[in-house]
């Protein structure tokens, strides 16, 4: 008998080019153990649409970060739901936000915002070359920055000129930057960064010592515009930005994932000497004045600067991360929680091909922990220490299970 | 065959002179009476499908040959040696045959699956995009029907990809299982969809999900510039 996740598939696959699509397809997570679709969530629990509780780890990849269904942030969703989305003007909620932003983000004199993340890593990309009258970017080899052609990690689609000014350089490795700026002479107009470099099915790198004030400097000296991807782990290492955890000062940063908690929504913000450029850079979308979303995020940054959530939920992350490596320790079990503690990647040791990753994550599935084998996972503030601990336990079974399986390649 | 470099303008009907002479190997492995082809390059046009250069194809006509329609291969060097280019002509037709069955078997889907995986494995050597796709990868990709070994994918230390049909100790980067002859047979002509016969158990897949990624994707572009004969 099929299950409800299959039935909805098969109906899915007629009318949806490959039934899901993106991050969320089950072919890029566990399709033998995942749910392919989901009912309803609330704090750090999703229902599947077959009635299987899941204790969640993924926050819906980042999106959530109060845990979902906050309370207060649906509160203040409904609240403008019920005056109107979207309007032939802006609402007021929209310069709100924006003022919100340019108090919390310390170098930040101004914020447009979108959908998606990727609306605006690629317009700033275009702010800074209108800026430079430059054409190059430098990118980190393997970082991702949205789905748009200069950078996405898909392979259909593409023509030659489409990367053609994008160039790389290895993460941690500023003299491999400074090398790319000797070679293009008065010819970069941006590095675009992520605040520690998270790949995919790869461990995450946090940044070596020195890494950013390098890379700052090179930007400053070069004239180039240093843009700060933070859509992936805004919020979720300062809540004044990530440059504060890592301490630098970049001229872009674009936000999103955990900015609307849930809600569609991602802001750029840049220096006052950048505002004119940015003007000259046409943005906008069909639903990006979306009113419930800029008050959803309003409602999320509140609730971050009252209670420190950022802090918060490193705190929670450490003592996850800390619980696990320990009973896997004891096990035997080479695990390592990489990256920051509040959206850290599980990396084995000896295990490059993630045959035993994946294994684990199967196993901890059949526990009902919602953990992925190919990304990281992500705390949010809904989590409790008791969720942790009920988690660890359950994932310790998985790794003795585990440990009992020898024939994995 | 190795160290053959198509030009640019005749890679797929060099896959199809490779992916032939895969299929005829597997044929003889199952004590199949055909002969064995051994493609070779005659410049930049032509193809000859055996080792004494008996059976020549112009780059176009071959890809006739392969998509089912009459073509005529050098008239003079097929006689030369009459009774051997009558072998190799007999041979394309049973490999025909095997694409064109309809009832699935494990020893045809074998003979497919290493088929296609030589298209795929021609393109990964010498598709510039492809080739360019491939730049940071290596390992090796096992493919299952259910427990049954059908062939494998791997790259060697000087960089050239090329397939086996033989199990090894070698540990596999990735291990791709066909649930059923019906879903192998499709990939190995690659009709695979790669997220619905994920999502739908049809095909497992475990291990480095970004090499079969990659190789699925040029597996399927090799595919489609590659004619087989059209049974599905």
């Amino acid at each position: 008998m099929k299950s409800n996740s299959e039935l909805i598939f098969q109906r899915a696959k007629k009318v949806i080019p490959g039934g899901i699509y993106g991050h969320v397809a089950p072919a890029a997570g566990l399709p033998d153990c995942f749910p392919h679709y989901c009912k309803k969530a609330s704090g750090y629990t999703f229902e599947d649409v077959d009635g299987k509780e899941w204790i969640d780890f993924m926050c819906g990849f980042g999106a959530i970060l109060h845990g979902y269904s906050n309370v207060e942030i649906e509160r203040a969703a409904t609240i403008q739901r019920e005056m109107g989305t979207v309007f032939n003007q802006p609402s007021e909620v929209m310069v709100e936000l924006a003022e919100i932003l340019v108090q919390k983000i310390d170098f930040a004199d101004w914020a447009v915002f979108a959908k998606n993340g990727s609306d605006l890593t690629t317009w700033a990309i275009r702010v800074a070359r209108e800026k430079t009258k430059r054409k190059y970017i430098i990118k980190a080899k393997g970082a991702y920055h949205g789905v748009d052609s200069w950078c996405d990690p898909g392979l259909g689609g593409r023509i030659p000129s489409d990367r053609q000014e994008i160039l790389e350089f290895n993460w941690n490795d500023p003299d491999h930057l400074s090398s790319l700026f000797k070679k293009f002479p008065n010819q970069i107009a941006a590095v675009i960064l992520t605040p520690y470099h998270h790949p995919s099915f790869q461990r995450s790198e946090l940044p070596i010592a020195g890494f950013w004030e390098k890379v700052s400097a090179t930007c400053n000296k070069e004239e180039a515009f240093l843009i700060l991807d933070d859509v992936r782990a805004g919020g979720r290492l300062h809540d004044g930005g990530s440059h504060r955890f890592f301490n630098f000062t970049p001229d872009l940063a674009v936000y999103s994932k955990g900015l609307g908690n849930g809600y569609a929504i991602s802001a750029c913000v840049g220096k006052a000497e950048h505002k004119l450029a940015s003007a000259e850079v046409f943005l906008t979308g069909s639903c990006w004045n979306d009113a419930v979303a800029m008050a959803a995020a309003i409602s999320s940054l509140k609730i971050s600067e009252r209670e420190g959530v950022a802090k918060q939920v490193l705190s929670k992350g450490k003592y996850f991360c800390d619980q696990l490596e320990s009973v896997a320790k004891k096990q035997n079990f080479p695990l390592t929680m990489t990256g920051p503690s509040s959206m850290p990647y599980p990396f084995i040791e000896g295990d490059s091909n993630l045959f035993k990753i994946q294994e684990f994550c199967r196993l901890c599935a059949k526990e009902g922990l919602y953990f992925h084998p190919h990304h990281n996972w992500f705390i949010s503030n809904a989590h409790t220490f008791e969720s942790i601990d009920n988690s660890i336990l359950k994932a310790s079974l998985a790794i003795d299970n585990l440990s009992r399986k020898s024939n994995l390649v | 065959m190795k160290n053959d470099h198509p030009a640019k303008e005749q890679i797929s009907a060099w896959a199809i002179a490779c992916s032939l002479s895969a299929a005829s190997k597997e044929m003889i492995e199952q004590n199949i009476w055909v002969q064995c082809l051994q493609p070779k390059l005659q410049g930049p046009s032509w193809i000859s499908l055996t080792k004494e250069n008996n059976l020549i194809f112009s780059n176009v006509n071959l890809v006739c040959v392969a998509g089912g329609t009459f073509a005529i291969p050098k008239i003079a060097c097929l006689l030369k040696k009459p009774i051997k280019s009558l072998g190799a002509l007999l041979t394309l037709i049973m490999i025909r045959r095997v694409y064109l069955k309809k009832k699935h078997t494990m020893e045809q889907v074998r003979i497919l699956m290493l088929a296609g995986l030589e298209t795929a494995v021609c393109y990964l050597n010498f598709h510039s995009y492809s080739k360019s796709i491939m730049a940071d990868e290596s390992g090796k990709i096992d493919f299952y029907l259910k427990e049954e070994f059908l062939g494998s994918v791997s790259c060697s230390t000087n960089n050239f990809w090329q397939t086996s049909n033989r199990n090894t100790q070698e540990k596999p980067s990735i291990v791709v299982t066909f649930k059923d002859l019906n879903t192998a047979y499709r990939g190995a002509l690659g009709k695979i969809d790669p997220l619905v016969d994920a999502a739908e158990k049809n095909v497992l897949i475990r291990g480095r999900i970004p090499l079969i990624e990659k190789f699925s994707y040029i597996s399927r572009l090799a595919m489609k510039e590659v004619p087989i004969p059209k049974t599905l």
